[in-house]
């Protein structure tokens, strides 16, 4: 599975690749949001997930999240954020996210959830 | 007791009506006496100037004060007419009522319809009076009989009074007629003023000069009664003060506040203080609950470090990636260190009891400063001005901290080749230190954020994010204050001022 991870601690951004890499998928990590724009928008089939943090130096990760889904990238999301706002979560999910992970996280349940949004990529769009 | 309820409220057309028909009937009323008028003399006529006179001057000392949501007013007129009732001929005063509330109200700018209103109402009262009088054949005023009978014309008087208006508020603002007569019942108001009128008209049989000694106990009178008044106002406010207080106690929300009284007394301005105590508790309730929630915010992203690292290891590292794990590890745990001592040290500034003062000679604490910020900073250190010789009353290590923060400050935020400028200003009332760089400025707008806990300013930095709070702290604490003089696209000036 390709997975493209918006982060921008450098150092969350290395164990995530490195964890997920030793999981057999292919990862792209990019530190802001336009970087994540200018990854993901071009092809809209390039990565199978998105784990997308909300803190970021640029564009706000649900100002990342609301211009994927305007310029049509359907791939799912998983928000990864320290944020713990029972608004965010909700604001985030309205725009499209597809799941809400909390930092600290445990890594295999980071593992769990990407496993399980990778699927429904795969569906025929309707 | 007049006529006083705000008229906007009522529909004009209805209290035009009313007001006509009452004024209609004082009108005949009052034709009707004047027609007696061939008979009056000279004196009869001088009389009724005089009583014309007294009513209008008496009309003028009206306590109208605000009382739980009705205007209540206190007048002595009825003391004259009642007085008056049992010396002079009944048409001779129900003319000078009319007369005297006209020349009265209008001097005082009321309106038109309601003075006519309040003549005629007045007028029928004292005319219902006199009648009562009239049946009952008093004997001569010094008699207590006389006392007794006046009581009762003057209950006919206050009757006619009560219905006129409290009968048109209720016809007017359809409200219920029982409770808008019996408020314009006050007991005490017609016991007074009836013992009053009595012990008057005595007076003025005995010796007219003798009145002048009423005016005393009267002015007395009036004084304490608007006194109780206000104690009575003073009271509802302070229940109302203890009901909404019991109310934030009892939610723990300080988002409530007092209401105010519209009057300025003692009780408005405890209102006043108390809100204010509570505008002050709920900003610190307010900021500490932002400070815990971006504290916990702060620290998750250390541990998820932590955590993700070591979780990620695998069962058979090597030497070398254990090693950078183990590094990565404890610099992660500095920084929290770091950031748990910065929010210990944030607390203990902001407290002034904490402080250690002494006389601190300005150059030897900016010296310091000086080589503390070469031994920091790849920057070339300035001092531009030469240090005023001269002493700051300070707790010298807190403030050597606070200056070192903005240098700390001022390094993060600029190419290492730029300079930063240290300098020191005497001003007339206080010390103002100063760090200057030319690391591009502020955003505009961002000046007093900048000095929030954990404000992300111009780029994300190593620091704990409260290095510019516990400056202000800082100042706070020695009664100074801190602050930015921004540059936007240029640099910033950040200073701290010390009182002298």
């Amino acid at each position: 599975m390709r997975v493209l991870v918006v982060e921008d601690e450098e150092r969350i951004a290395q164990f995530i690749l490195k964890g997920l890499r030793a999981g057999g998928h292919e990862v792209d990590t990019v530190g802001t949001g336009y970087a994540a724009l200018d990854r993901a928008v071009p092809e809209p089939s390039a990565y199978d997930l998105v784990l997308l943090d909300l803190g970021l130096p640029d564009l706000d990760g649900l100002q990342v999240l609301e211009r994927l889904r305007a310029h049509a990238v359907l791939t799912p999301v998983l928000v990864v954020t320290a944020r713990l706002a029972p608004e965010e979560q909700q604001r985030a999910m309205g725009l499209g996210a597809d799941d809400y992970l909390l930092k600290p996280f445990a890594f295999r349940d980071l593992l769990e959830r990407v496993e399980r949004l990778a699927p429904e990529q795969r569906r025929p769009s309707v | 007791m007049a006529i006083a309820v705000e008229q906007s409220r009522w529909p004009p057309a209805l209290w035009l009506v009313i007001a006509g028909t009452i004024s209609a009937a004082g009108a005949v009323l009052v034709w009707c006496l004047s027609v007696a008028t061939q008979q009056w003399r000279a004196t009869d006529v001088v009389v009724l100037l005089c009583l014309v006179l007294a009513s209008a001057i008496a009309s003028t000392f009206q306590l109208e004060l605000p009382y739980t949501k009705k205007n209540i007013s206190y007048d002595v007129t009825d003391v004259l007419w009642i007085g008056a009732l049992l010396l002079v001929a009944p048409d001779l005063l129900v003319v000078a009522v009319a007369a005297g509330v006209v020349l009265g109200q209008a001097l005082q700018g009321w309106d038109t319809v309601k003075v006519l209103f309040n003549a005629a109402q007045h007028s029928l009262g004292v005319a219902a009076a006199a009648a009562v009088l009239e049946a009952i054949d008093p004997p001569p005023v010094s008699h207590p009989l006389a006392w007794a009978a006046a009581a009762v014309a003057a209950v006919a008087y206050r009757g006619v009074n009560a219905l006129a208006v409290g009968g048109a508020i209720s016809l007017a603002e359809h409200t219920p007629f029982r409770w808008n007569v019996l408020a314009q019942v006050s007991v005490l108001q017609v016991v007074g003023n009836l013992a009053l009128a009595v012990l008057g008209s005595l007076l003025w049989v005995v010796e007219p000069l003798a009145l002048l000694l009423l005016i005393p106990p009267l002015a007395l009178m009036y004084f304490a009664h608007q006194g109780w008044l206000t104690t009575l106002q003073e009271r509802d406010a302070m229940r109302d003060m203890a009901r909404t207080a019991d109310d934030v106690a009892r939610s723990g929300d300080p988002g409530t506040r007092l209401p105010e009284p519209p009057a300025h007394d003692d009780a408005s301005v405890l209102a006043v203080t108390l809100n204010r105590m509570l505008d002050r508790l709920d900003w610190s309730l307010q900021r500490e609950r932002r400070f815990i929630r971006e504290t916990s915010h702060e620290l998750r992203t250390p541990i998820t470090i932590v955590r993700g690292h070591l979780e990620v290891l695998g069962p058979d590292p090597s030497a070398e990636e254990l090693e950078e794990t183990h590094e990565l590890v404890i610099d992660e745990l500095d920084r929290m260190a770091r950031l748990v001592e910065d929010m210990s040290l944030l607390a203990r500034m902001e407290d002034a009891t904490s402080l250690r003062l002494s006389d601190v000679p300005v150059d030897r604490l900016v010296g310091n400063v000086a080589v503390k910020a070469q031994a920091l900073l790849e920057h070339p250190l300035r001092m531009p001005s030469q240090v005023t010789a001269g002493v700051v009353q300070a707790d010298e290590q807190r403030l050597t901290q606070a200056l070192i923060n903005l240098v700390n400050n001022a390094g993060t935020h600029t190419p290492p080749s730029t300079p930063i400028s240290l300098c020191v200003v005497p001003r007339a009332h206080d010390w103002l230190f100063e760090v200057t760089d030319e690391g591009g400025g502020l955003p505009a707008g961002e000046e007093q954020a900048v000095f929030e806990p954990f404000h992300t300013g111009r780029s994300a930095t190593a620091g704990t994010g409260l290095g510019l709070a516990i400056v202000q702290g800082i100042a706070r604490a020695h009664g100074g204050s801190a602050g930015v003089r921004n540059r936007p696209g240029q640099g910033a000036t950040f200073w701290v001022s010390v009182p002298r």
